[in-house]
Formats: C-alpha cells, sequence, structure tokens
C-alpha cells in the first residue's frame, strides 16, 4: 500500500472511532431503569459518568434537569435548563461542517437541538420548577417566553401547544392578572381544538371550567353564552367565585416519552440500485398511571388528561421521516460511490475497508428527551379558606389505585392558588406498548416515499 | 517527498492553528460596551442606574422634603417586579443607585424587609449577651419617609431570526406619610438582534 493509502485508512479508523458503534438510546437504558426504581440519585451519577460528546450537550443537560427535579432540587433544575436555553438555540442554525459530516458519516454528527416541542417543553418544566420554588413571578417570566416561542411556530408543526397554553394562564391567575389568563386560556382553546387526531386529547374540563369562570368574572357576557352553547352546559352557576376560596391544582406528570431505536431497511434508490439505511423509529410506552383522584374535606375531583407526549413524539417524527429517509439513501449512494471507486483504482482492500466503514457508521440518531413525562393529567379542587389534609390517589387505566399520596398541612388562604407537581414513574412505564413492525421497503422511485406507521 | 520549505510552512501553518485554538481570556475595562447575546447585560443594569440617579437627585422632591422637615430623607427600597421576558437581575441596577445615593450624602437609606430581619434577630441576640454599654437598643430604627418601587417590561417583535427588543424600566417614589408619588423615573433600551443563519 502507497503513503497514500495508508493515510486515507488511518482517517477511515478515526471516523469509525469517533462515531461509535452503539446508538444514544443503547446508552442509556441503565440511567432509566435507575428512574423507574425511583432512585433519581442514581440515575443522576449513571448521568454525569456517561461519556457524550458536545454534540449531546443539550440532551445531558435536559435529562439532568428532569433528574434534578425528581429529588426537589428546584433551582438546580432550572440553572440546568438555563444552560440548554442558548444550546438549543445555538445548534438549531444550520451549521456548515455538520452537515457536510453528516453526508458521509450519519445523522448523530449533527448537534441535537431539541425537537420544537422539546424546546417549548423546556419553558413548561422551569415555569414548574418556579411554581414548585412558590416564585411565580419568575414562573410569569417562563409564560412570556413560552407565549414568544409558540407564537413563532407555524402551523402544522408537531407541537403541543394546549398544555404550555393553559400553564400560562394557571400562573397568570395565580397573580392576579385575569385578563391575560382569560386570553392565554383563549389559546388553549383553539388550540386544543386545532389537535390533528393522532396526538387529540379533546378539550379538557379544566380548561371548559375556566373559561367559563373568567368570561363570568370579567363580564363577557356573550362570549360566556357562546361557550356554554358549544360545551353544552344548560346550568352553570358561579357560586365559587375564586376571589372568595382558594384553590388546589395537583399536576400529575406520569412515565416517561417513549425512546427510539434503529432499524436497519433496504431502499431502492432513483437509479434502481439496492443500499442499506439505518432509519429511527419510537418505541413507544404507555405510562402506568392515567389519573388522579385529590379528596379532602369531603370534596374531591378526579384528572382530565391534558398532554399526550408520547403522541406528539411519535407525530414529529413523522414529520421529519421523508427528510430523514431520503438523507440516508443519499448517504449510502456517496458511501457506495466511493467503495466502488477504491475498487476501480484497483484497490480492493481499501474499497473493502470503505465498505466496513460504512456500513458501521450507519446508525440512525436514536437522541431524543426520554425523561419528559409520557402523559399530563391535571386536576383542580376549589376549597374555601383553611388548612387541609389533601389525599391524592393515583389511578391506573381501569381505575384501580396504584398508589396514595397525602400532602398534609396545606394552608389555604382567600384567592390563594397552591399547585402540586408529581412525576409518576414504574418500571411497568418502560415497556413496549405495541410490538414494533419492519418498516416497509423505501422505493424512490415511486413519486410518494411510501413509509409504514409503527 | 516534502522539500524543507514546504516542512517549514507546513510547521507555520500548524503552529498559528494551535494558537488559534486555545482559550483566550481578554480583560477589557467595566465601562466597555459588548453585546454578545442582545439579552439584558451589565451595559444595560449601568445605563439605567447612571439615568436614574441623575434623575432623582435633580428633581424638586428633595428640596421639599429638606425644606418641610430639616432633615435628610429616608428611602426604603420595595418591590421591583420583572415583569418581562428576561430572568433579570434588578438588583443590580437597585444596588447601583443605592450606592450613589449614599455616597452623594443627600439622601439616606435603610434596610429593606430582608435586611431587617437579619438586623432584628442580631439585635435581640445582643439584648441577651452584648454588655449594657455595647448593647443597640430595640425600638430606635428609623423610619422611612419614602418607598422606592418599579417595574421593569419588556416587548418583544420576532420575526424569524431578527428581533426588536425593547426594555422599559420604570421606578416611583411614593411618600409613606400621604400616599403621593414624588417622582417617577423611566428608562427605555430598545435593541435589535439579527440571529446567525449558519454556524461553521
Amino acid at each position: 500500500m502507497t503513503r497514500t493509502d495508508c493515510a486515507r485508512l488511518a482517517s477511515l479508523a478515526l471516523v469509525v472511532l469517533l462515531s461509535g458503534c452503539a446508538t444514544y438510546s443503547d446508552r442509556i437504558g441503565v440511567m432509566e431503569r435507575a428512574i423507574v426504581a425511583k432512585d433519581p440519585v442514581r440515575a443522576l451519577r449513571v448521568l454525569e459518568a456517561q461519556p457524550g460528546g458536545r454534540k449531546d450537550d443539550v440532551l445531558y443537560l435536559l435529562n439532568k434537569a428532569m433528574l434534578q427535579r425528581m429529588q426537589g432540587e428546584y433551582a438546580a433544575s432550572n440553572a440546568a435548563l438555563e444552560e440548554a436555553k442558548p444550546l438549543m438555540e445555538k445548534f438549531a442554525t444550520l451549521s456548515v461542517s455538520e452537515q457536510a459530516a453528516a453526508f458521509a458519516i450519519n445523522e448523530n454528527v449533527r448537534a441535537y437541538a431539541g425537537e420544537l416541542f422539546e424546546q417549548v417543553y423546556v419553558h413548561v418544566i422551569a415555569a414548574l420548577n418556579y411554581l414548585a420554588l412558590n416564585a411565580p413571578h419568575s414562573a410569569r417570566v417562563e409564560a412570556l417566553q413560552l407565549d414568544v416561542k409558540l407564537n413563532q411556530i407555524k402551523q402544522g408543526a408537531a407541537v403541543d401547544d394546549g398544555f404550555p397554553r393553559y400553564l400560562t394562564g394557571l400562573i397568570y391567575e395565580r397573580l392576579g392578572d385575569w385578563d391575560d389568563a382569560l386570553i392565554a386560556y383563549r389559546k388553549a382553546y383553539q388550540a386544543y381544538k386545532s389537535f390533528p387526531s393522532y396526538y387529540s386529547v379533546g378539550v379538557p374540563y379544566p380548561l371548559k371550567d375556566d373559561l367559563l369562570r373568567l368570561t363570568a368574572r370579567q363580564g363577557m357576557n356573550d362570549e360566556h353564552e357562546r361557550y356554554r352553547t358549544e360545551f353544552g352546559i344548560k346550568e352553570w352557576s358561579a357560586a365559587t367565585s375564586s376571589a372568595d376560596t382558594g384553590e388546589v391544582v395537583f399536576i400529575l406528570l406520569s412515565g416517561l416519552a417513549p425512546v427510539k431505536r434503529d432499524a436497519i431497511t433496504g431502499a431502492v434508490t432513483q437509479d434502481g440500485r439496492m443500499v442499506t439505511v439505518a432509519l429511527p423509529y419510537f418505541e413507544q410506552r404507555r405510562a402506568a398511571a392515567n389519573g388522579v383522584r385529590i379528596s379532602t374535606a369531603g370534596r374531591s375531583a378526579e384528572s382530565a388528561l391534558m398532554s399526550d407526549v408520547n403522541n406528539v413524539a411519535v407525530t414529529a417524527l413523522d414529520h421529519k421521516l421523508a427528510g430523514i429517509t431520503a438523507r440516508a439513501i443519499a448517504r449510502a449512494v456517496i458511501k457506495t460511490r466511493a467503495v466502488s471507486k477504491a475498487q476501480q483504482e484497483g484497490n480492493g482492500a481499501l474499497g473493502l475497508l470503505i465498505n466496513v466503514a460504512g456500513v458501521a457508521t450507519e446508525r440512525a440518531d436514536t437522541r431524543s428527551w426520554t425523561t419528559l413525562p409520557n402523559q399530563i393529567y391535571l386536576a383542580r379542587l376549589q376549597l374555601p379558606p383553611g388548612r387541609y389534609d389533601l389525599q391524592v390517589q393515583v389511578l391506573s387505566s381501569r381505575g384501580g389505585v396504584l398508589g396514595v399520596e397525602e400532602y398534609n398541612d396545606l394552608e389555604l388562604l382567600q384567592g390563594d392558588q397552591r399547585i402540586i407537581t408529581r412525576h409518576w414513574v414504574t418500571p411497568q412505564d418502560l415497556l413496549p406498548s405495541r410490538p414494533f413492525t419492519r418498516p416497509a421497503l423505501v422505493d424512490q422511485r415511486k413519486t410518494k416515499v411510501k413509509e409504514s406507521r409503527h | 517527498m516534502m522539500t524543507r520549505a514546504t516542512k517549514y510552512a507546513w510547521l507555520a501553518v500548524i503552529g498559528l492553528v494551535m494558537v488559534a485554538c486555545g482559550t483566550k481570556v481578554e480583560r477589557i475595562g467595566v465601562e466597555e460596551v459588548r453585546d454578545l447575546s442582545g439579552r439584558w447585560n451589565d451595559t444595560d443594569s449601568r445605563l439605567v442606574s447612571e439615568e436614574m440617579m441623575q434623575d432623582v437627585l435633580s428633581r424638586s422632591w428633595l428640596s421639599d422634603f429638606l425644606r418641610g422637615s430639616g432633615r435628610d430623607p429616608a428611602v426604603i427600597v420595595g418591590e421591583i417586579r420583572n415583569l418581562s421576558h428576561e430572568h433579570i437581575n434588578v438588583t443590580t441596577f437597585v444596588n447601583d443607585i443605592e450606592r450613589e445615593l449614599i455616597n452623594s450624602g443627600k439622601v439616606a437609606f435603610v434596610a429593606s424587609k430582608q435586611e431587617r430581619r437579619d438586623v432584628r434577630e442580631e439585635r435581640a441576640d445582643q439584648d441577651i449577651h452584648a454588655s449594657e454599654e455595647t448593647r443597640s437598643a430595640m425600638g430606635k430604627e428609623r423610619g422611612a419617609d419614602f418607598m422606592l418601587k418599579g417595574d421593569i417590561s419588556t416587548i418583544l417583535d420576532v420575526e424569524g431570526k431578527r428581533q426588536v427588543r425593547f426594555y422599559q424600566v420604570d421606578l416611583t417614589l411614593i411618600s409613606l406619610a400621604d400616599n403621593r408619588k414624588v417622582w417617577i423615573g423611566q428608562k427605555k433600551i430598545k435593541k435589535f438582534v439579527t440571529g446567525s443563519k449558519a454556524r461553521p
């Protein structure tokens, strides 16, 4: 072999070593098992010990923020999120070198900037942290940032803007900004109505209650009547005015977000050649906890499903899959051309090595924010001012009780609003909720690239 | 085979690249303006406190009070609300204003609610443990004559990578005797930020 061949070989070896053989989701199994064993301290240790390039910095910070949240360290969690925000902005801009590398190696060389819905959820989690720290003014700052972010997102993007808008409404109500709260609830209502069917949760009853209550309070009677007809509610009394009563809001974050795996498929290129590509797919999960019932002093309320993060994530990937597939096929074509060029030059060994390197580096990008909850439930209970012991029953999908928690000695003043959040994880949350079916053969010669929903 | 000249050229190139790759630290003046991300920074804080300070000392409320009561006014800092899009630390420019006003000798500042708690704890401790001559007695605090309150709010206009950020800081001085607002200070800052479309 000549000197130039040695140089080429060395650079190839470097490329193979740098990209690694395990995908992101293969590496996080230990951390996830620690989380469902209700040991966030150990999970955080595992996360810190993992090697990770600068490209996965965002995911490291997001996971760290969730794990610190689970330990009750809300201020540290917010510090991690504040660090992640400018990084996500920076990585969302196109990088010339990463684009070039992605065509030669695989998608993992791109720095992960977070899906759109994940970028929105950064603000949601930060707001929940500030509410837990009893800093509603800081939560308001996050609500304003959410508003700016959601206004920038185009129509039709796979984003959950229902629960984030509802949360901003809750925060404005907490601070007594009734007009801002009503605007936020209206936007939430529009959002919930326009969800695509795959992640639609209907219009949750707490939102309906809030719209009726606030329109009555602000004296917007026409709008109030319109909502009454739309919701089909004949009788509605403003007996429980929020100025006289206190309120407990319980938010249940249930389970863990789905994880991406990679699948090797065949594909047929435009010129009829067969190549192998690795495509990502979501291993969907179903959360074990499907609601809460909160009760105290003879009153109780059941929760409503506010957000199905699992299905939002799947839809977001679906929207991107055509692009990912096209790029993967282009990459496979470039690699096969490199192999045949080496073979034409009479260098069989080099050709073989390029082939091996090409196959070894063909891994899908399986990065996603898996420590987000799978679903979000919310229950609200209006109570007269006083001291209460709140009992929370976590319910399964069949209505059975998975666990009971007590929040004792909650003091509610007049007009006060207490927001309690809980992230409930069990080992069942890691189980895939549906079996994986191999994706259909991708044929670029057909006008529409075919994908199978799995 | 590389000639000597090519070899030295390569060494020079590698050397230059290595130099550019290390971490650089450059000390800059405190007054120098360096805007990196478009968010609220120390320059904004300094501009606000400078303008407010010049304004508050040059108004008639100070001379009116001196004439009326014959002593310097005591001001307490109340709630400065952050109604903006960013987690801004409002205490930096409030501290700047406090420092300049106290140093000017015309206005006295008394401790705010949080600070008073610490001071009162210390005084209670002294009541029990300190000697008669050196103890600071309870019930001798200086009451405030005015309260400084305010808020900072923003208006953002975002389109793609471009945004116009508008900050408005409003501070009000309220007389604790009769609730009159004796002074209102306002500072507006506007920035035009263009995000980068690509990175290396």
